[in-house]
């Protein structure tokens, strides 16, 4: 006879001591070592301080002193969470057994039908299912968040009916809305669906949106087509651009204002200054430092120059 | 042949300093001014004669007309073979300067302030 020499941490919660010595005497038949814990009722399994980090399998009574039925099985799925749970029952409980499969244990096994073979192939088989169970919860979960916690704002909306899925946390942030408030309404509360072909998955498009509170933005947007829940669906990724052509617009009002200045500079204050150059290059040639006329204009010159610097400090203070 | 020599510019200041620099090299001919483009052009569309020449000295920034707007007007009647046109302006913004190439009957683009040395050869190449 083939015995395990894995290490296996037991639980077992049984109030009848008959039973227990008998599960401890199939258990050791087929594995070297087990370790076996034993709690008669679920207050002591309740409280214990022990971690159940280590522990592999937990077989349950379904009839305990303290507690029984659908209440039992549901708290104690509730403690055991990533370790599989077998229910133990007589004969006049099987219909139970299938219930407590249903709310969530790994397998039941008749007590009168049990034997060291059948329970060493339950607890084989339950511990490295309930493995793989795990793996697909937390790849479930893992894609839930990818979705879920993505900073790109995310609609799902059905292919048919153009009404909305779901939505991920982002989309409420960004549009104001609360997942139930979107959720079975229409897309079109979003933005204008109309002659937008949902099969293009190959451009990014520009497009206005509506907010909740009815303020605009512009967005870009990427569709695709994904299954969700057996259903052909419609993913539409969303990416706010409006501060971006905001920000092109203002620097575009910038450079125009800059372009001003330039000519500004360039005709109207170089205009007097020119001619200030000029009278003074006049009065050196003609020696006519006395000439009232070429002295009043180049006065006026200088005037009209500190003027147009003055416009220009005011157009830049205002940028 | 009869020699004109005009002056388009709206800065009365600028125009009291080139013609104060024209008698200062000794131009003979009598120099007509006007203070915008628009004038220049009324004038012109009416008294330019073929087998007379100008010598025109055209500021950019004016108002009514400014000296772009003068040129493409002027451009269908008048040539270059008895006009020349001197650019003067206060501007040194190189577009200024890139778009008076596209003008045919601009022979330089003179920057204020204009010296003697600059309008002795107008004079001598125009024979003023």
């Amino acid at each position: 006879m083939i015995v395990d020499e894995k290490k296996y941490n037991i639980i077992v919660i049984e109030d009848n001591l008959g039973d227990f010595f008998l599960l401890e005497e199939y258990l050791s038949e087929k594995i070297k070592l087990p370790t076996i814990k034993h709690f008669e009722r679920f207050s002591e399994f309740k409280q214990t301080n022990e971690s159940l980090d280590n522990c592999d399998i937990i077989f349950l009574d379904l009839s305990l002193p303290d507690k029984s039925g659908t209440e039992l099985v549901e708290e104690v799925l509730k403690i055991s969470n990533k370790i599989p749970v077998v229910v133990l029952t007589g004969y006049s409980d099987f219909s139970f057994a299938l219930k407590a499969i249903a709310l969530g244990a790994s397998d039941y096994l008749l007590k009168d039908e049990i034997n060291s073979a059948i329970l060493y192939k339950s607890l084989v088989y339950n511990i490295e299912r309930f493995k793989n169970i795990i793996k697909i919860k937390e790849s479930e979960q893992l894609y839930n968040d990818l979705f879920q916690l993505s900073p790109q704002p995310i609609f799902v909306i059905d292919s048919d009916t153009n009404f909305i899925i779901d939505i991920n946390k982002a989309c409420e942030e960004l549009y104001g809305f609360k997942k139930e408030e979107l959720i079975n309404e229409p897309i079109r509360t979003i933005f204008n669906e109309n002659a937008i072909d949902f099969n293009n998955h190959e451009t990014i498009i520009t497009q206005k949106h509506f907010k909740k509170n009815r303020d605009s933005i512009i967005t870009e947007v990427k569709y695709n087509k994904i299954v969700h829940n057996g259903k052909e669906a419609i993913i539409i990724v969303s990416n706010d651009i409006t501060k971006n052509i905001e920000h092109l617009e203002e620097i575009e009002s910038q450079n125009t204002k800059l372009r001003d200045i330039a000519w500004i500079q360039s005709h109207v204050v170089r205009a007097p200054l020119t001619n200030i150059l000029g009278l003074i290059k006049l009065i050196n040639e003609t020696e006519s430092v006395k000439d009232k006329e070429l002295l009043f204009h180049l006065n006026q010159s200088v005037i009209e120059l500190e003027n147009s610097i003055n416009e220009i400090v005011n157009k830049t203070h205002n940028m | 042949m009869k020699k004109y020599i005009f002056i388009i510019d709206d800065d009365p200041i600028s125009i009291i300093i080139l013609k104060k620099n024209l008698e200062l090299i000794a131009i003979s001919q009598e120099i007509e001014t006007f203070s915008n483009g628009k004038d220049a052009f009324n004038y012109l569309e009416k008294e330019y004669h073929k087998n007379e020449k100008y010598v025109i000295f055209l500021d950019i920034n004016m108002p009514e007309m400014n000296g772009w707007e003068f040129l493409s007007k002027v451009e269908p009647f008048i040539t270059s073979q008895n006009t020349t046109i001197y650019l003067l302006t206060s501007s040194i913004n190189k577009a200024d300067m890139e778009k008076a190439t596209q003008f045919p009957l601009i022979k330089k683009y003179l920057s204020k302030p204009i010296c003697k040395e600059v309008l002795i050869e107008i004079k001598e190449k125009n024979k003023l």
